[in-house]
């Protein structure tokens, strides 16, 4: 797997490097800003790219808007968002196009650097990986409109969705046979009137619909 | 034995020279006063006449102009003119009674022409200060005629010797002077009025004395703050250095934030990451997660330093643990920029709050001359007297330090919202001074 980063601080930046390595990635490119990451895609696109939130000159969302810029140059690109905390906004920011291959990780995943890389595989095979945290902050969230329809099991499935995980991923949590998640995920698509297209883009629209909502 | 004849010899001499010395004083003393209430006279009786220049003057031009829109003009120039006239006033009143007298204005709440002229129509100075200068033009004059008046007749009794034969009197060779009871047409008479003139002299003092004194506290009770504008300008005051000291808080919480971010933040991050490949590395590789372990606890180290360093810029330790005096010893010390430091007064019993503006006043100011100054000595200052904490840091080097920069401006909130002022001078090419003064009470 090929990763881009974009993280700031030399010493974070220099150990991803030699997290990735040690899992068999290749750093295409580590760059310190939001301009010479964007710089860096025009030499060869990568499988992943990892991006911390804030970064120079503002220190504010940089590098939310650097992920936005670089998917609007090269739909689809996978792109996982590295944070201090969990910002909401963010998360429904990067996911409003719809598209998959998008992750909003806190930065203190990267303890587990085996479960980290998983993060990067998933979102770079097209899947999503939204921080546990993040996932939890949205549950604890207002609920409205066609979420409050969904029943207490079919919102834990989506929490699991949203992190990311398979429908056998999910069933190996909640202990529920694999036939009774996939029941609860057409029940979720039907509640929240989601269009019958591929399985992979009605799950982000699940999850988007859901950050949205919160 | 010698010593003492010595002395008792030398004491009488002494004595006399004290009572000289007293004396003297007590008459210069006396003179002083004397010159000091004939030149406020003399000086009030120009400008009582200004003043009645200025009122009728812009009075009736206001008024005959009123109802062209050129009148509010004159009305907003002649609110000013009363305020520069009165400046006079106040400054002469000031002198005598030996006391600032300040004017508080009303500040508009912007700078739009509707909003100027109800600021000064509505602000109760300019009607004290128009209802001053009707009130001087007449009672002013009056005391400064009837002072300077008295003064010249007596003058003139006590110099009549000198000039009574100039008195034309076509009957007589020589000059006679009409004095009602007496007519004096020889300088003996002449000296009669001297001595009259001496008598009433210490009268025509006095005379001069109530009228100064009088119109010296008129013009104070009047053109000075009432405690309602008094308590109003106190108010403005809190609000803009509570409005200080919330902001100082703001920036301060922003900055906490900025450090612990960029700082320990991210090194426990590093340190986290660290110990999940030391973790993985023990399965497969032992020797390198030796390594890695060694990193991680560099990381803690280094996290460590940077909280230690966060939280001593809150309240630096020294301070809390030792108090004021060794703090401002350990910071000079520390100064790449050798400096000299002295302390009079108890200057370690001020309130906490008033010690940590103290030491960071000094702190930044010494790190602004060591980096900016070029001087090569600075010297630090604190005072603590009349229930007021000074604190001064001067440096001998090329001045013209920027008096809105961030660090200065944020020592300006933190010293504001305690009350305080906070001033730094830096002509160009210096000295830079930086001076604090927080109350204490």
């Amino acid at each position: 797997m090929r990763v881009s980063i974009c993280e700031d601080h030399a010493l974070l930046r220099e150990g991803l490097v030699r997290l990735l390595e040690a899992h068999e990635c290749e750093v295409l490119s580590a760059s310190e800003d939001a301009a010479g990451f964007l710089a860096s895609l025009e030499q060869g696109l990568p499988d992943v790219c990892v991006l911390d939130v804030r970064l120079p000159p503002g220190f504010s969302d940089e590098g939310v808007r650097a992920a936005l810029e670089a998917r609007k140059r090269h739909p689809g690109l996978p792109i996982v968002i590295l944070s201090q905390y969990v910002e909401r906004q963010f998360a429904s920011e990067l996911l409003r196009d719809g598209e998959g291959g998008l992750g909003y990780l806190l930065k203190d995943r990267v303890a587990d650097p085996r479960e980290f890389v998983a993060a990067l595989r998933r979102v770079a095979a097209g899947g999503m990986a939204l921080d546990p945290e993040a996932v939890s902050q949205l549950l604890g969230g207002s609920e409205q409109g066609r979420l409050a329809e969904l029943s207490p099991r079919e919102r834990e499935v989506l929490a699991l969705m949203a992190e990311g995980r398979s429908n056998s991923g999910i069933a190996g949590r909640l202990v529920i046979s694999d036939r009774a998640v996939e029941k609860h995920v057409s029940n979720i698509f039907w509640k929240l009137d989601l269009p019958a297209t591929r399985e992979d883009h009605r799950r982000v629209l699940a999850v988007l619909a859901w950050t949205e909502a919160a | 034995m010698n010593e003492m004849t010595a002395e008792t010899a030398a004491m009488p001499t002494v004595e006399l020279e004290a009572q000289e010395a007293g004396f003297g004083r007590r008459a210069q003393a006396l003179a002083r006063r004397v010159g000091i209430d004939l030149a406020y006279l003399a000086a009030v009786l120009g400008t009582s006449v200004l003043a009645i220049c200025v009122w009728v003057g812009t009075l009736s031009l206001t008024l005959s102009l009123i109802v062209f829109v050129v009148g509010v003009g004159v009305w907003y120039v002649s609110v000013y003119l009363f305020r520069w006239t009165t400046w006079i006033d106040r400054k002469l009143a000031g002198w005598v009674r030996e006391e600032e007298i300040v004017a508080i204005y009303r500040e508009p709440r912007d700078l739009t022409v509707v909003e100027r002229l109800r600021c000064v129509t509505t602000d109760p100075q300019t009607w004290k200060e128009l209802g001053w200068l009707v009130l001087n033009s007449v009672a002013g004059f009056t005391a400064a005629v009837a002072g300077l008046t008295a003064t010249v007749y007596v003058l003139g009794l006590i110099l009549c010797p000198a000039w009574w034969w100039a008195i034309p009197d076509p009957s007589q060779q020589y000059g006679t002077l009409e004095m009602g009871l007496y007519t004096v047409d020889s300088t003996g008479l002449a000296f009669v009025n001297t001595a009259i003139g001496l008598a009433l002299a210490p009268l025509a003092l006095l005379l001069n004395r109530g009228l100064v004194a009088a119109h010296a506290a008129l013009a104070a009770r009047i053109l000075g703050p009432s405690e309602d504008q008094r308590l109003q300008a106190r108010v403005a005051d809190l609000s803009s250095s509570r409005a200080g000291a919330v902001e100082a808080a703001q920036d301060q919480l922003e900055r906490i934030e900025r450090d612990l971010h960029d700082g320990a933040q991210a090194r426990l991050v590093s340190l986290a990451m660290e110990l999940g490949m030391a973790e993985e590395e023990l399965e497969r590789n032992p020797d390198a997660a030796v390594e890695t372990v060694k990193r991680a606890r560099a990381e803690a180290l280094a996290a460590l330093g940077e909280l230690r360093d966060l939280s001593r810029g809150l309240r630096p330790a020294l301070l809390e643990e030792r108090g004021l005096t060794a703090a401002i010893e350990a910071l000079v010390g520390r100064s790449p920029l050798p400096a000299t430091v002295s302390f009079v007064g108890a200057v370690d019993t001020v309130p906490g709050a008033v010690q940590t503006a103290a030491y960071f006043v000094v702190a930044e100011a010494l790190t602004n001359a060591a980096k900016h100054s070029g001087a090569e000595r600075a010297s630090v200052r604190l005072e603590l007297a009349a229930g007021r904490l000074s604190v001064r840091i001067e440096d001998a080097g090329s001045g013209g330090a920027d008096r809105n920069g961030a660090g200065l401006d944020g020592l300006r909130k933190r010293v504001a919202a305690l009350d305080g002022t906070f001033g730094v001078a830096s002509p160009a090419g210096g000295p830079t001074v930086v001076r604090a003064e927080i109350p204490c009470g």
